[in-house]
């Protein structure tokens, strides 16, 4: 038994895109789906891109995936890291890939002098929330996410 | 009576410090800041900028910002604008300037081809979320935001 995890690159936009979607598809949210390989490839192109992402390996066949973007705290003055997505495989679940990716981008918030990695997750995921607490993950209580898109968006943004 | 929204300039770091702890203030947070003038001048206006702010002015005095970065959307494949930070000056509010500030953003978003604008609210603070349903956004309930800082980040990251 064994993982590996390497930074993704150029030319990962096909993997990043089939992990995704299956991320998507088992939250029940496939129908918001709407990326492409390419998207993936331009997002982890140029000097200094937004983000990145992992690729975690078991036994040599790719198995999940950890996307990031850079964020900031005012409060702080410093960056942080904002986890975007952790995808397992199915067939793949229950080996610590999801620690081991986590472990991941914790270091590349240290290498990074980022404050903190924060992420969200979805109420109803207790396998996920386990992963979390094991991680030493703090819930942030009281706060809102909203979010204005579609329709909305383009009337105030009119 | 009128209303004007800019970017913020080198050498308004002293002003969106301001805001920032008046912010935090208002959301009974201000023994959290720990960032300084020099941390934002670096953010805002440093060689690679992390963050956006825009200022506005109210017949000619400050009367608010936005602080803003961009962020991305694994669902979408697309960049969106996540808003950090907004604030208006108590003795100015009911003129319609935050929305104003939300509006530009909106604009933005529109202009950029980007599908979301995204950002936190604290749940105690209710007539901001009656004024953010207002416009079309949606609270995103179901999700739980979660951080890793400081020795638990050093810990997860070994």
């Amino acid at each position: 038994m064994s993982i590996a995890i390497r930074e993704a690159c150029a030319g990962d936009g096909p993997i990043l895109h089939v992990m995704v979607r299956e991320l998507a598809v088992h939250h029940g949210h496939g129908p918001d789906f709407s990326a492409h390989p390419e998207d993936y490839e331009r997002f982890l192109a140029g000097p200094d891109p937004l983000g990145g992402a992992f690729i975690a390996s078991w036994q040599g066949e790719p198995a999940g995936c950890a996307i990031w973007h850079r964020s900031f705290s005012t409060f702080r003055g410093r960056p942080t890291i904002y986890l975007e997505d952790v995808s397992v495989l199915p067939g793949f679940r229950r080996k610590g890939i999801g620690l081991a990716l986590l472990k991941e981008v914790s270091r590349l918030a240290l290498s990074r002098k980022a404050a903190a990695v924060t992420w969200l997750m979805m109420g109803w995921n207790e396998e996920a929330r386990r992963l979390y607490a094991s991680a030493g993950a703090e819930i942030e209580e009281g706060n809102c996410f909203c979010r204005l898109s579609g329709a909305a968006l383009e009337r105030l943004g009119s | 009576m009128s209303l004007e929204i800019r970017q913020a300039r080198p050498g308004e770091e002293a002003l969106v410090l301001g805001f920032i702890r008046k912010l935090a203030d208002y959301e009974k947070l201000l023994h959290e800041v720990s960032a300084s003038e020099a941390d934002i001048r670096a953010a805002l206006f440093g060689e690679t900028p992390r963050c956006h702010c825009d200022l506005a002015f109210w017949n000619g005095a400050p009367a608010g910002f936005a602080l803003w970065f961009y962020n991305f959307s694994t669902f979408a494949g697309k960049a969106g604008i996540y808003l950090e930070d907004l604030f208006v000056e108590p003795e100015l509010r009911g003129r319609g300037i935050g929305k104003a500030l939300l509006k530009g953003l909106a604009r933005r978003c529109v202009a950029e081809g980007l599908p979301r604008l995204q950002w936190w609210v604290l749940d105690w603070n209710e007539p901001s979320i009656a004024a953010y349903r207002a416009m079309g956004a949606k609270p995103m309930d179901e999700w739980t935001v979660y951080r890793v800082s400081g020795a638990e980040l050093a810990e997860l990251a070994r």
